[in-house]
């Protein structure tokens, strides 16, 4: 009876109760469902390509702004009485704002400068910018969504950050091992997911989907987490990512790359570890390294992360 | 032979009635000559960098405006990045800017000073204290205001 009288609590469809007390035990989902309810922090990201950290963060706090540091560089919890992103700070692409496990995901791919970096499904843009960030613009970034509507956003959002080192192509990620024949350093796979682990954010998600869509968007996952590994040069790194706490999502995903690919997963030093089984399925033990985030864990969207090596690059 | 979107651009820089028109235009021209400013779908860029990528893209570089109906520039914020540095000054108060960036005129009250006096009707780059640009104004000395021709709050108001 539990998971139905939390599920009509809280708005939400039975099933998704049932998974979530499977992964956190009942007070554990209760904890979940409340700080979702309750909302998590704000963080921005300051964007050292449009000015000095120490100034921004000033401006802000000059502004009233109450700015504290968290484990990812450049990146703040925010608390204010007006949102920032109607500060001149953010007109002029000097702060983004992104939520602090979205941050750790671009920071964990490890970019350099100078290197070739693949960004998958990159619209809206809050990774591609950082990591144009963190490679001071200098190499390539080829950023690719198949919505041209959000293109747009990321194109804006690439304006505004001062980016000058991307090119976006409006494609199906799928398509691309057909289309590009050289291979890049580093792949960065924020894989389009049911958006669980936004709930506290876009309150929809919690009655638009159904049990068959976690098996749904597993199937494209794969076959986008097979179209980055395939462009990835030997040893070069693959960093998977999504907004979901849903196994099939995630382990799963990663379960069938071990399988398929020669590659390691590199452990990670923030968040909970990958499960080892879910609802009767079991994962293999090396997907204990990838990452877990929750919101009343972390003060995070619910966000899954994984890095890749690979150990073997693949003939195209 | 020049394209019908550089007359246009052409047109939108004369009309910034600019001490440094004729700089700014054999800028433009340069970058055009050397293919560095380009038109892909709507948009012109200016490139600031090659790659194989290029052919396939839809953005790459400073996004300087797009073109319209009846083939009319309309600039984009980051403009101001590239003929900035031909423009003069105005450097306005914060609450200024910041009404400057609601689409807002700036009154001659909150401008703290001028990188050069300017002529009636010229377009200036809109500043903060600091040196931040926020956009570009016309000067109308007789109504003692900036009139808002682009500004930075556009990432907003077009809900990107």
């Amino acid at each position: 009876m539990l998971p139905k009288t939390l599920a009509r609590k809280y708005g939400l469809r039975e099933f998704m109760v049932k998974r979530y007390i499977e992964i956190f035990g009942v007070k554990g989902t209760k904890e979940f469902l409340d700080k979702v309810e309750r909302g998590i922090s704000s963080y921005v990201r300051v964007n050292t390509i449009r000015g000095r950290e120490e100034e921004i963060t000033y401006r802000l706090m000059e502004k009233g702004f109450d700015l504290k540091d968290t484990f990812v560089p450049h990146v703040y919890s925010i608390k204010g009485d007006f949102s920032p992103s109607s500060s001149l700070e953010y007109l002029r692409g000097e702060i983004f704002l992104q939520d602090l496990s979205s941050a750790y995901a671009s920071f964990s791919l490890g970019v350099k400068e100078g290197e070739r970096v693949l960004d998958m499904c990159s619209a809206p843009g809050a990774k591609t910018t950082h990591i144009a960030q963190l490679m001071r613009n200098k190499g390539e970034i080829l950023a690719v969504d198949s919505s041209k509507t959000r293109v747009l956003s990321l194109i804006y959002n690439l304006a505004r950050c001062g980016v000058r080192n991307c090119y976006v192509w409006i494609e199906d990620s799928r398509k691309l091992p057909s289309m590009i024949k050289s291979k890049f350093d580093r792949v960065l796979l924020d894989a389009p997911c049911t958006g669980e682990g936004v709930i506290s954010k876009d309150r929809s998600r919690k009655l638009s989907r159904v049990e068959k869509d976690y098996s749904i968007m597993s199937s494209i996952q794969k076959e986008l987490i097979s179209s980055g590994l395939s462009l990835l040069k030997e040893g070069g790194i693959l960093v998977y990512s999504t907004c979901s706490i849903s196994p099939e999502e995630n382990e799963e995903v990663i379960s069938y790359a071990l399988e398929k690919f020669q590659v390691e997963i590199i452990p990670l030093e923030f968040g909970e570890r990958g499960l080892k089984s879910f609802m009767g399925r079991k994962y293999p033990r090396e997907v204990t390294k990838c990452r877990r985030f929750y919101p009343h864990v972390h003060d995070t969207y619910g966000f899954f992360l994984a890095k890749l090596r690979l150990v073997k690059e693949v003939k195209t | 032979m020049t394209p019908s979107w550089f007359k246009s651009l052409k047109r939108w820089v004369e009309n910034l009635n600019s001490e440094y028109e004729d700089e700014i235009m054999k800028f433009m021209k340069w970058c055009l000559d050397s293919e560095i400013l380009i038109k892909k779908e709507n948009l012109i860029l200016l490139l600031t960098s090659r790659s194989s990528f290029l052919n396939r893209s839809v953005f790459s570089g400073i996004p300087l405006g797009e073109i319209g109906s009846r083939e009319r520039f309309i600039p984009h914020p980051e403009i101001s990045s590239v003929i900035g540095p031909f423009l003069k000054k105005a450097y306005s108060s914060e609450k200024g800017a910041v009404l400057f960036t609601y689409g807002r005129d700036l009154f001659i009250e909150s401008v703290l000073g001028y990188s050069e006096m300017p002529r009636d009707e010229e377009c200036l780059l809109i500043c903060d204290a600091y040196g931040r640009d926020f956009g570009i104004g016309r000067y109308k000395r007789g109504e003692r205001i900036i009139v808002n021709l682009l500004d930075r709050g556009l990432y907003l108001r077009k809900g990107y």
